[in-house]
């Protein structure tokens, strides 16, 4: 049964909707604007009997993610920037050792320590990989509290079909922001994917041994045309989005997570002003839902980009759209959240096309 | 023909070590310790429910000697790697098998949080005082005065800090129960080692804590010294530096003579 | 039918409790919410606030461009927040910890003397309990039951 509605801090709501979807296995160190994440799980692993473990640094926690991930355990691990920045050297080895696991990010302001308000500066670090090789992260990104819900059961079941990390990419916002809730039901555990890989004792097998070192001649090489398949059939068959009054729109605003929830009320806003505005939200980054924003980025339609840096998504778009539409960007950098109106004003400024608010991006 | 006679046999190949042959040079104190860790889960019976984690360095291919579960861990990191692996199966023997670089330079934190929290994980810690693999640098635990490829001159302790005693750091820590340090550089030291690290395994066994076993172990190619003479140096010289003997034991197991 | 509520003051003054509050109710009640509270480094003492906003339809931003109520706790969130809200809007003051008035005149002003309200009722700390039912008693969304 699914759970009564609650309000819930976004933080919680990942916790939460991890247990039901039959995760045991949480290890983390604490950093702004997450720690509600890790502070609920304490409380929850006991109740259901899983493990928690405050690990003594995000290097030690993500290790600890992938032997729990290599003995074949539903696990998870989250952070904020920073902390992901340290966690990328545990994300590369457990991609080439092909290890499922959830790594949560609840992005703030960077580079450095940054600042802890919501941020959106680490899309480039999410999906160009993040750490050393070559090696594609799938990143879901949730606009509001039921998603955050639901893309962690996405999350989790996407590491494990494909055996890869999946980050799930939410900011300070959304870590913060309460909204109601209804959560799916509890996953039987017995209903969890079997895995014929596990390191669990060789009783009655051949040992096991789980590695991403490839000494042998053209062994390395082989690996990685390997993943690139798996990453292939992941850009073809994973591609999720989101769109609002495209049919009629002259304008298509790209936003993900919080901005795109900012850029739909300046969308409600200017229609209601007559301007015929639409959204097109990611909701994978990686893979980028570049074929269906293809289709929608034609017929002199404008491209409106709106992220909460100054300008990493939009090259997803000028990648997807070439020199099919103009595009414009406008970002908000060091975790200064912008109202609808500025939006609003950014969109006004592109339907003038008198470049007043945000730049044209030249293809 | 001659009458049965009835043979018993004294010694073999371990079950818990794979046929193949190992990379380790000659004179490596690695190969003689992968035996004497194939031996004890031997004797335990415990090959089909243990779980190894190898370090970064000479031993990263330990999976292919181990004859049992193995999973290769970042630099440093297989305490935390284990930690994660025993948290998922309680009731299997988790070990890792790390070097000195491994354990006592870029994953000190790792091993200090693992053992403090008293993992139930046991650690066979090869200290050869080198970084072997990537050609003779300087180890956390090279001893004063000794040559490696970034000590020209000798390690010298204002220009390259101390050796490190990571064993009796271990100790203080109340997660540990037992620690001991022995060395593979003679027969009864080796054959000290071998009940060391059972000793080790059944502390895991019991649930009693965190156990570690480091082991001085000879590296005549970085050293520069045939066997024979790394050997030597192990037992004249490396001795001074790090004591052998038991560091800590609260198991509370009367030692069979 | 949409209001966007902003609650603002010290922290300490149960700035966050109040939206939390009426988010709940107006959950229970039905309403689609969002509650977003700005945070922080510090704990105690600094400033807080968190925007409330319910709607009959689906919220698209947490983040409000223009209050239509604004419920200000002590004089530095008046100061910093009075010129954001809504023509014809409704600005609550504290006025037991607030003296000046605000200088719009196109706003709706209520003044509610918290302190002294609360301690009537038994407790100076249900000041924000108090005040926060203020905010909504004249507005459109959440009534009292009769």
């Amino acid at each position: 049964m699914p759970s009564e509605k609650m309000l819930m801090r976004g933080s919680n709501v990942v916790g939460e909707a991890a247990v039901r979807a039959g995760c045991r296995y949480y290890f983390g160190y604490p950093i702004t604007p997450q720690n509600e994440l890790p502070e609920y799980l304490s409380a929850r692993m006991l109740d259901v009997g899983g493990t928690f473990i405050q690990g003594e640094s995000e290097v030690a926690s993500i290790n600890m993610v992938l032997g729990a991930s290599a003995a074949g355990g539903r696990v998870m691990t989250s952070s904020s920037s920073p902390g992901i920045s340290l966690k990328q050297e545990g994300i590369s080895y457990m991609a080439g050792m092909e290890l499922p696991a959830v790594i949560i990010n609840m992005m703030r302001g960077g580079p450095g320590l940054g600042n802890i308000s919501a941020s959106a500066a680490d899309y480039y670090q999410a999906t160009r990989g993040g750490g050393h090789g070559d090696y594609r992260t799938p990143v879901l990104a949730p606009a509001g509290c039921q998603e955050l819900a639901e893309l962690t059961f996405v999350a989790f079941d996407m590491a494990d079909k494909y055996r890869s990390p999946v980050m799930l990419l939410g900011d300070g916002l959304m870590g913060q922001v309460m909204e109601p809730v209804i959560f799916p039901d509890f996953i039987d555990l017995k209903d969890l994917p079997k895995k014929d890989w596990i390191l669990n004792g060789c009783e009655g097998r051949e040992p096991r041994a789980i590695f991403s070192m490839l000494l042998g001649q053209g062994e390395l090489y082989h690996h990685n045309l390997d993943l690139q398949k798996k990453y292939d059939q992941i850009t073809a068959e994973e591609q999720r989005w989101e769109t609002k009054n495209t049919d009629d729109a002259d304008i298509i605003v790209v936003a993900y997570g919080t901005a795109a929830r900012i850029a739909e009320s300046a969308m409600n806003d200017l229609r209601a002003e007559g301007l015929a505005i639409g959204l097109f939200r990611p909701i994978t980054l990686w893979p980028f839902p570049s074929t269906a924003f293809r289709e929608l980025a034609q017929n002199g339609r404008k491209v409106a980009v709106f992220e909460l840096c100054l300008g990493q998504m939009v090259e997803d778009v000028v990648l997807s759209v070439g020199e099919r539409a103009e595009i414009y960007f406008y970002g908000v950098p060091g975790g200064v959240i912008p109202t609808p109106a500025e939006v609003a004003d950014f969109l006004r400024s592109v339907a003038k096309g008198d470049g007043e608010v945000g730049r044209r991006i030249d293809v | 023909m001659s009458a049965e006679v009835a043979y018993k046999q004294v010694f073999g190949w371990p079950d818990s070590l794979k046929k193949n042959p190992t990379h380790y040079c000659p004179g490596c104190g690695h190969s003689i310790v992968h035996r004497l860790v194939a031996e004890c889960l031997d004797e335990l019976g415990m090959r089909e429910k243990t779980i190894g984690v190898p370090p970064v360095g000479c031993a990263v291919l330990a999976y292919n000697y181990f004859n049992f579960d193995m999973v290769e861990a970042p630099h440093g990191r297989a305490l935390a790697v284990a930690t994660g692996i025993k948290r998922v199966h309680p009731d299997k023997l988790v070990l890792t098998y790390q070097g000195d670089g491994d354990l006592a330079a870029i994953g000190t934190a790792e091993t200090i949080h693992a053992a403090n929290r008293g993992e139930r994980i046991t650690t066979i810690f090869i200290n050869n005082a080198i970084y072997g693999m990537t050609g003779g640098q300087m180890a956390p635990t090279t001893v004063l005065g000794m040559n490696a490829t970034t000590t020209p001159g000798g390690r010298d302790p204002r220009l390259h800090g101390n050796p490190i005693d990571i064993s009796r750091m271990l100790a203080v820590s109340n997660g540990v129960v037992y620690v001991e340090r022995c060395a593979v550089s003679s027969f009864k030291q080796i054959r000290k080692a071998k009940k060391a690290i059972k000793k080790a395994f059944q502390c895991q066994l019991d649930d009693l804590g965190f156990s570690i076993v480091e082991l001085l172990s000879p590296c005549p190619t970085n050293w520069k010294m045939s066997p024979k003479a790394a050997w030597a140096w192990v037992n004249e010289e490396m001795v001074k530096t790090y004591p052998l003997g038991v560091i800590k034991d609260e198991t509370g197991y009367e030692d069979k003579k | 039918m949409i209001t966007r509520t902003l609650f603002a003051g010290f922290g300490g003054q149960g700035v966050l409790l109040m939206g939390y509050v009426l988010s709940h109710g107006a959950m229970h009640k039905g309403l689609n919410v969002t509650y977003f509270p700005a945070y922080g480094a510090e704990m105690r003492g600094g400033t807080a606030n968190c925007t409330v906003t319910l709607s009959e339809e689906k919220i698209a931003s947490p983040v409000a461009s223009n209050p239509d109520i604004l419920v200000a706790m002590n004089f530095p969130s008046l100061l910093k927040f009075e010129p954001t809200v809504v023509k014809q809007g409704l600005v609550v003051l504290n006025s037991s910890l607030i003296e000046e008035s605000p200088s719009r005149t196109d706003i709706d002003l209520l003044q509610v003397p918290t302190v002294e309200l609360a301690r009537e009722v038994g407790s100076e700390r249900a000041g924000n309990m108090g005040h926060g039912g203020s905010s909504q008693g004249q507005g459109k969304v959440l009534r009292t039951q009769p």
